[in-house]
């Protein structure tokens, strides 16, 4: 099999040919390492390759498998993280020149657990320095996107869907605390999941903002996320945050049958600034959607708009006071975008940061109120992806002209813990051909019917059949 | 410089509490300068000046957020529910 072939394949028959020994890991990593060779200088997602180490987990990995001792649908499989996920020995930048030379002595709860699995890391991913710089200063400049080199793979977790586009791996980890998980996801034409508040450990992930951050798994397909989930999620008493309770085998929710799903669409706020070629395919998708037996359900949001107000705050005072010793000892080695954000940081009140946090309360009773009247939200994932040059940001300062009004899609789900899963809904006719995204929205801890209605969603169109054609 | 309260109400109007005239005029670099000062963190003057126009747009953001009236029987602190709980 040609590597392209291989490297394209849906995880859940990359799986099923490892545990049935068509398929040895070792063949796999190989396949992986050869592609992140050949494209890393073009596409920039990995800012460290841990190729030796990978190798041998994988001829580990077959060994155990010829043994009959399969862990499972990870077992073998590679998967990097966003470098800013803790990896014991291994270099974690955090996309930063102040920790350029951070090597970590333990592992976050995230690898941990996908160790645990059989999962094989094969490297750590770009990002914007800490989860919130501009891209252009940090530790080795921007990703690119794999659709085209000139435009963005959207931030912050740029890294992790660049490399899946890319063919790079067929697993990784993101981080998402306003979006940055989906976002890429939407750019790079895979899907991601910023799971449920709680479900997914952030130990050992640095923090951005205790209330917002959330780890999650990204895949070109929902069959890859959902069985990384089950892998990642569960009670971790090192994170203050972890929610006890049982995880269910999501893959088992893959069902197909959406039979009579009730799926709001909003009737305001969000659609605002969406452009017309997304409009079109979302109008497209729910029609898919309705042809395989869901309920279209009009829904409004109640204080919608207030959703990224508070967010904003929250983000804000929570990174200004984290990264409080960084500005203070490190200013200079900061992205200039980093240092403006965690300065203007210092000058936020307690009292609106509080409010903030009530109106986050209001908004979570209100997600409540909305899912007795549909089971899934639709949302937007934005627009496609602008050009790289126009991504890059210095300053959060106005500007003239000011930049293009972006759709309020990702706020809402990071701000009430609301689990939001994003995929491919078609491609914009170009040129540039780039991806167009969907996302759907689910009561919290309700990632089961998330992963049900967007893989009947993904198997009725098989958007992730199509291949950038830097990576065919 | 030593802060004066002059300088200071205009500072504290990033706190919210400034008259309401306030709300509609630019920040001032020096009224940013008296802000960090009462922080005990003054601001060199070439960080002040590129912090004015970020917090001045942040200021306008925060608007929706002010003129918001949350009853008085919400908490900041929740957590998602799981169904049934």
């Amino acid at each position: 099999m040609a590597n392209s072939e291989l490297l394209f394949t849906p995880f859940e028959q990359i799986s099923e040919r490892i545990r049935s020994r068509q398929l040895s890991p070792v063949t796999l990593v190989r396949a992986c390492l050869d592609q992140i060779e050949a494209l890393n200088p073009k596409v920039n997602a990995f800012l460290t390759v841990t190729g030796e180490q990978a190798l041998r987990q994988a001829r580990e990995a077959g060994r155990e498998i010829q043994a009959g001792r399969y862990l499972g649908p990870l077992h073998g499989i590679p998967y990097a993280p966003k470098d800013l996920i803790a990896t014991r020995g291994i270099l974690t930048t955090n996309g930063s020149r102040v920790h350029a030379d951070w090597i970590p002595d333990y592992d976050a709860a995230v690898t941990e657990r996908l160790h645990r699995a059989g999962a094989i890391l094969i490297g750590k991913l770009n990002l914007l320095e800490f989860a919130m710089g501009s891209g252009q200063r940090g530790l080795r400049g921007p990703a690119r996107n794999p659709w085209d080199l000139a435009y963005s793979p959207s931030g912050s977790s740029s890294g992790s869907g660049a490399a899946l586009a890319a063919g790079m791996t067929p697993l990784t980890i993101g981080s998402d605390t306003g979006g940055s998980i989906r976002g890429p996801a939407k750019s790079c034409g895979v899907v991601g999941l910023k799971p449920t508040l709680g479900l997914v450990s952030r130990h050992g992930a640095t923090t951005l903002s205790w209330t917002l951050d959330h780890v999650g798994p990204m895949a070109r397909t929902v069959a890859g996320v959902a069985a990384m989930l089950h892998a990642m999620a569960g009670y971790d008493e090192r994170d203050p945050g972890s929610a006890p309770g049982e995880v269910p085998n999501y893959s088992r929710s893959l069902s197909g049958d959406i039979r009579g799903v009730r799926i709001g669409v909003p009737s305001e706020h969000f659609f605002t600034n969406v452009e017309p070629e997304t409009g079109a395919a979302l109008r497209r998708a729910l029609d898919t959607l309705q042809g395989l037996g869901a309920r279209l359900v009009d829904i409004r949001v109640q204080h919608a708009a207030l959703a990224s107000t508070a967010s904003s705050v929250i983000l804000s005072s929570e990174s200004a006071c984290f990264h409080e010793q960084r500005l203070k000892n490190s200013a200079a080695l900061l992205d200039p975008l980093v240092r403006e954000r965690l300065e203007a940081g210092r000058f936020q009140s307690a009292v609106d940061y509080i409010k903030a946090l009530r109106i986050r309360t209001l908004l979570m009773q209100e997600m409540e109120r909305l899912f007795t009247a549909c089971d899934i939200l639709m949302l937007p994932a934005g627009n496609p992806p602008p050009k790289l040059e126009d991504e890059i940001v210095e300053t959060d300062a106005p500007r003239n002209p000011p930049l293009p009004a972006r759709p309020d899609t990702f706020n809402l789900a990071n701000v009430t813990g609301i689990p939001a899963l994003c995929l491919p809904c078609g491609f914009t006719a170009g040129p540039p051909v780039l991806p167009i995204g969907i996302q759907f929205c689910a009561r919290a801890f309700d990632e089961p019917t998330l992963f049900r209605v967007a893989h009947a969603y993904e198997s009725a169109n098989r958007w992730y059949t199509r291949i950038p054609p830097l990576a065919a | 410089m030593p802060t004066t309260r002059r300088r200071m109400l205009p500072a504290m109007g990033l706190a919210a509490i400034a008259p309401a005239q306030m709300q509609e005029s630019s920040l001032t670099p020096q009224a940013l300068h008296g802000a960090a000062q009462l922080r005990g963190e003054p601001l060199a003057a070439d960080r002040l000046r590129v912090l004015q126009p970020v917090l001045d747009r942040r200021r306008a953001q925060l608007k929706p957020l002010r003129d918001f009236v949350v009853g008085d029987a919400i908490s900041p602190i929740a957590v998602p529910k799981r169904r049934g709980r």
